[in-house]
C-alpha cells in the first residue's frame, strides 16, 4: 500500500518516459506485483496509445509543404549568397591594408635608405665616386649618370654658408638611379639623396610648409632626416647636426634670397 | 544510418543536416500543432507560414542540426504568433476548460455511429477537447515533446504541464470510453 501511494502518481511519468532508468526498474518491479497499479497503468496506457496510435491527427496538405519548402529554399539560397559576404569583406580589408602598408613602406623606405647610406658613408664603407668640393665638377659628373637634370648651386666661398661639398656617388634605390651628395659642415657629414622616381615620396613624423613646399622631419638614433619634393625630384637630407626640425634647413639656406623659402619654418619652431 | 529525433532528417555517416533541412523536417509537426490551435485548416496554414517566416528571419536561431532544440523553438514561435493574434482579435473560439466534467458527453451522432473505435473517432475526441488540454495531448502524445520542452513552449512550470495533461487525458478517456478505446492497442 505504501508502495502504491508512492508509485500511483508516478504512473504518468513512466508512460511519458520521464523516469530515470533505476526509477523505471523499481516502478516495473512494483507493477509486476501490484494488480491495482497495473490496472491504473493499463487504463492510462490505453488512452495514450489510442492517441499515439491514431497517427497524424491532421492530414498535411501537399500545397502546405510545397509552399514552406520554397520559402525555406529561398532563404537558404540567400544565406549561401550572403555567406560569402564576410569573406569578401575580409578579403577587401586585407587588400586595402596590404595596399596601405605597401604604399607606406614604399614611401617611408626612402628616408630609411637615406639614413643607411649616411651611416655607411660616415663609417667609411661607402666611397664616393667623385670627390670634389666644386659643385660644377660634381654636376658634370652626375649629369650623364642620373635620369634627371641636376645643377648644383655654386655658392661663393667665404659667404654665409658654412657647409662644403665633399663629392658624390651613384646609388640604386628600387631599381632606379639615385644621386648621393656628400657635404660637410663644421666637420660633420651631411648626406643628400636625390631621386626622380615617381614611386618615391617624402615622409616623416612632422611636416612644415614653406615656400610652397612641404618638408617632412624625422629623427632616428641621433640622425635627423628631412625629405621634400620639388619639381619632380624627391630629396632626403640626413645629418647629425644638433638642430631641430626646420632649423636644419635654415643653416644651409641662411643666405639672402634663400630666406624667403624658410620664413614659415622659422615661425613654427 | 541514424534517425535524428523527430526532425525528419536522415543522417548518414558524419553528415549534419543544415538549419534549413531541420526546420523543413518539422513541417508536419508544426502543421499538426497549428491545427490543434486553430481548428480551421486555412487559419492553421496561415499560422504555419507566418511561423516559418519569423523563424527564418530570427537573428538568434538554435544550433543547426539540433532537432531537440529546433522543434520546441518553432513550436514556441508558432504559439506566440497564435496567442498574440488571438489577443489582438480579442475573441476566443474556445475556452480553457480545466474541468473534465464540463466536457460534452461523446454521444454526438458522428461518434455514436459505430461502436468500433476508429482513428477518426480518436481525432474527433481530441478535437473536441478544450484547447488548453488539446494542445497538451498534441505536443506530448502526438509530437512526443518532453515535459520540459512543453513547459518551455508554453512558458509555464512543468507542474502545470503535468496537470493539464492529466486533465486532458482524463477527458479523453471519458470521450473514448464508449468506443472501447482499448481496441486501438490491439
Amino acid at each position: 500500500m505504501t508502495d502504491c501511494r508512492e508509485f500511483r502518481p508516478r504512473i504518468v511519468l513512466y508512460v511519458d518516459r520521464e523516469m530515470t532508468g533505476p526509477e523505471a526498474l523499481r516502478f516495473e518491479a512494483h507493477l509486476m506485483e501490484c494488480a491495482s497499479c497495473r490496472h491504473a497503468y493499463d487504463d492510462l496506457r490505453g488512452v495514450v496509445d489510442a492517441v499515439r496510435g491514431s497517427g497524424p491527427l491532421y492530414e498535411v496538405p501537399d500545397q502546405s509543404y510545397s509552399t514552406v519548402r520554397k520559402m525555406v529554399a529561398d532563404w537558404d539560397r540567400r544565406q549561401k549568397r550572403w555567406r560569402w559576404m564576410p569573406l569578401a569583406v575580409a578579403a577587401a580589408v586585407l587588400l586595402a591594408s596590404g595596399a596601405i602598408l605597401w604604399i607606406s613602406a614604399t614611401r617611408s623606405g626612402y628616408e630609411k635608405f637615406a639614413v643607411r647610406a649616411h651611416r655607411n658613408f660616415t663609417r667609411g664603407a661607402f666611397p664616393l665616386d667623385i670627390a670634389s668640393s666644386r659643385p660644377q665638377a660634381v654636376s658634370e659628373w652626375l649629369e650623364p649618370r642620373v635620369p634627371f637634370h641636376l645643377t648644383l648651386p655654386n655658392y661663393p666661398e667665404g659667404g654665409p654658408k658654412r657647409y662644403a661639398l665633399a663629392g658624390a656617388r651613384l646609388m640604386q634605390y628600387r631599381g632606379e638611379d639615385v644621386a648621393y651628395l656628400a657635404y660637410e659642415m663644421d666637420g660633420k657629414p651631411i648626406s643628400l639623396l636625390i631621386s626622380s622616381s615617381s614611386r618615391v615620396a617624402p615622409s616623416g613624423g612632422e611636416n612644415y610648409q614653406a615656400g610652397g613646399l612641404t618638408f617632412y622631419f624625422s629623427s632616428e638614433q641621433g640622425l635627423r632626416t628631412i625629405t621634400w619634393k620639388d619639381k619632380g625630384l624627391t630629396y632626403a637630407q640626413v645629418s647629425d647636426l644638433d638642430v631641430k626640425g626646420a632649423e636644419s634647413c635654415a643653416i644651409c639656406h641662411g643666405a639672402e634670397g634663400e630666406h624667403r623659402k624658410f620664413e614659415g619654418l622659422g615661425k613654427r619652431m | 544510418m541514424e534517425f535524428l529525433g523527430r526532425c525528419g532528417v536522415i543522417l548518414t555517416g558524419g553528415y549534419l543536416p543544415s538549419f534549413a533541412e531541420c526546420v523543413l523536417g518539422c513541417h508536419a509537426s508544426l502543421y499538426s500543432y497549428a491545427r490543434s490551435l486553430c481548428g480551421e485548416p486555412a487559419e492553421a496554414e496561415e499560422l504555419l507560414q507566418e511561423t516559418y517566416k519569423r523563424a527564418l528571419a530570427a537573428k538568434r536561431k538554435p544550433v543547426a542540426a539540433d532537432a531537440d532544440e529546433i522543434r520546441p523553438w518553432l513550436f514556441t514561435i508558432l504559439r506566440n504568433i497564435w496567442h498574440n493574434e488571438r489577443r489582438r482579435r480579442s475573441r476566443s473560439h474556445e475556452t480553457y476548460l480545466e474541468d473534465p466534467r464540463e466536457i460534452a458527453s461523446p454521444d454526438c451522432a458522428e461518434l455514436a455511429m459505430s461502436r468500433k473505435l476508429l482513428v477518426s473517432e480518436v481525432r474527433a475526441a481530441v478535437d473536441s477537447l478544450p484547447l488548453a488540454w488539446r494542445e497538451m495531448i498534441v505536443m506530448r502524445d502526438i509530437e512526443d515533446l518532453s515535459y520540459s520542452q512543453i513547459a518551455a513552449v508554453l512558458n509555464c512550470p512543468i507542474g502545470t504541464v503535468m496537470s493539464r495533461l492529466a486533465r486532458g487525458r482524463a477527458a479523453l478517456r471519458l470521450l473514448l470510453m464508449p468506443h472501447g478505446y482499448r481496441k486501438v492497442r490491439e
